[in-house]
């Protein structure tokens, strides 16, 4: 058993990074569609929702986080696409089950994380948290994106 | 007892993530109302395709289920663990509670005992190692008596583990027999128990585990203060279920926001043709290197590759808008911090060919 762990890494990429993807996945999604724009307004909503996700898997690191991962594999699962990344399943084994590595409260908490953070299913409640601060980070890098870009295209 | 405290925390919490909302720019959203139509009207959700409505559901599985607990309030998380009565820990190393499971029916009685009446260890517990295991002891004890600092001392009590790794063993026999625990909340009378030097709890098969438990422990309560530095307005909330509970209403409502600012954006663009990313793009690839992954770079540079022929085939009726609206709107981005050298900014501006009209 190590004492001393390597310390977290939870760096995300500067503002731009985000920006970049961003603006960069959104005119895809223009020149997709030429000549649609009798849009939707909610297909709109959820394409630029989606690619405000898949932008900021990729500018986040696309293959770094588990987090990442599974959300580009499901965002290109909707369009049916086959992407594969090595990814490594871990499950508890019955030694941890055990061990009584769980508690009710933390374990109730924790489940709700999972569900909150993709690709949260399977991890550990330790990778879990660790996935879930990069995840927050990005998060909050994407959001203020994307509030500087409605505030600099809304009309003055 | 462990549910309505449960409730009642739970409604503590909801007033204080409004305000939490709030703190982060959100306008005006009840947030749970919210939550679950985010879940359930999301066609494709960043995490859970499907999981609509579930946001509710988990909030009344938080309740505590184990009914051992009942013997055992003090591990709630409403209350938080510095003002627990001494009365109300059994177990001593109860650390994050992560011990409860299949140890509790019979910590109840020992428990009692050991609360009634610390002669009990006094007789069970004369051994060779009782000054080795003493101070140890005594040291975990007031170790936890302090719950709020728990899992960070049990990382040295934890170092000190290997080196009495040999008392362990000859203690082993010991620990099983006598079947309980010291508990902190009589390191006042730490002179008495100083024969307890079991650091397994019962139920726990070997050292190892115990060890490994609580490696597994401190690496969470670790992370759990990593995210505490994230989620604004944390530093005050100790425990363990509280700040989990936090942690999720950020990220829910980090969430939220990217779908109420998603719905802004296709508000203020309705063709979403965002011309202005070419720029953009073209602009920071050209005047800086970051520390992008090597994935994101190389999109950009088919991206480039075919961008002139996207301007002239996808959009082959545009009004050309008047320069000063593009610089300004150059300007504009450019104070919002997305590009770093306006220098570059004036180049593009007589390249009217190739753009397109903004909005």
């Amino acid at each position: 058993m190590a004492f001393a762990e390597n310390h977290i890494n939870t760096d995300v990429p500067e503002k731009d990074v985000f920006a970049l993807h961003f603006l960069q996945t959104l005119s895809n999604l223009s020149t997709q569609n030429p000549f649609s724009s009798p849009d939707k307004k909610s297909d709109r909503v959820k394409k630029i929702k989606k690619a405000a996700y898949v932008s900021m898997a990729r500018a986040a690191g696309c293959t770094d986080r588990l987090w990442s991962r599974a959300l580009l594999q499901r965002a290109a699962k909707r369009n049916n696409k086959i992407v594969r990344f090595p990814r490594r399943r871990k499950r508890v084994t019955w030694l941890r089950r055990r061990s009584n590595r769980r508690d009710p409260v933390e374990e109730a908490a924790a489940e709700r994380l999972r569900n909150l953070v993709p690709g949260g299913g399977e991890m550990k409640t330790s990778k879990l948290m660790e996935e879930t601060a990069h995840y927050i980070k990005c998060l909050s890098m994407q959001v203020k994106v994307m509030q500087c870009l409605v505030d600099g295209l809304s009309p003055k | 007892m462990g549910g309505e405290s449960n409730e009642g925390e739970m409604g503590f919490k909801h007033g204080d993530d409004e305000s939490g909302i709030s703190r982060v720019g959100v306008t005006s959203m009840p947030l749970y109302a919210k939550a679950d139509h985010f879940f359930s009207s999301a066609d494709w959700d960043p995490v859970v395709s499907g999981g609509g409505g579930f946001s509710s559901s988990h909030y009344t599985s938080m309740g505590l289920d184990n009914p051992g607990m009942s013997c055992f309030p003090h591990y709630q998380p409403g209350s938080g663990y510095p003002d627990m009565p001494a009365s109300l820990l059994p177990f001593g190393d109860c650390g994050g509670g992560g011990q409860f499971l299949g140890s509790d029916k019979k910590g109840g009685s020992v428990g009692r005992l050991i609360r009634a009446g610390e002669s009990h260890e006094d007789l069970h517990q004369v051994s060779d190692d009782a000054v080795l295991g003493a101070s140890l002891t005594r040291k975990r004890r007031q170790l936890e008596a302090e719950s709020s600092q728990r899992n960070k001392k049990a990382v040295e009590e934890f170092q000190e583990d290997p080196q009495r790794g040999s008392d362990h063993q000859s203690q082993k026999k010991q620990k099983n027999d006598q079947s309980k625990e010291k508990e902190s909340s009589q390191s006042e009378e730490a002179p008495k128990e100083n024969y307890i030097h079991m650091r397994a709890r019962r139920g726990q098969a070997t050292n190892s585990h115990s060890l490994a438990e609580r490696v597994r422990r401190e690496k969470i309560s670790e992370r759990m203060r990593l995210l505490q530095e994230l989620v604004p307005g944390c530093n005050k909330i100790t425990g363990k279920a509280v700040m989990l509970d936090e942690i999720i209403n950020y990220v829910q409502s980090l969430q939220q926001q990217v779908e109420f600012l998603s719905m802004k954006l296709a508000t203020v663009n309705p063709e979403l043709n965002i011309d202005i990313d070419r720029i953009l793009a073209k602009d920071l690839l050209q005047s800086r290197d970051r520390n992008t992954p090597m994935l994101g770079l190389n999109p950009y540079s088919g991206f480039e590759g075919t961008m002139p022929n996207l301007s002239t085939t996808t959009n082959p009726q545009y009004n050309p808008l008047p320069q000063t609206t593009l610089e300004s709107e150059l300007q504009s981005l450019y104070q919002m911090g997305f590009v770093s050298n306006p220098s570059n900014m004036s180049s593009f501006s007589p390249n009217n060919g190739r753009l397109k009209p903004e909005l």
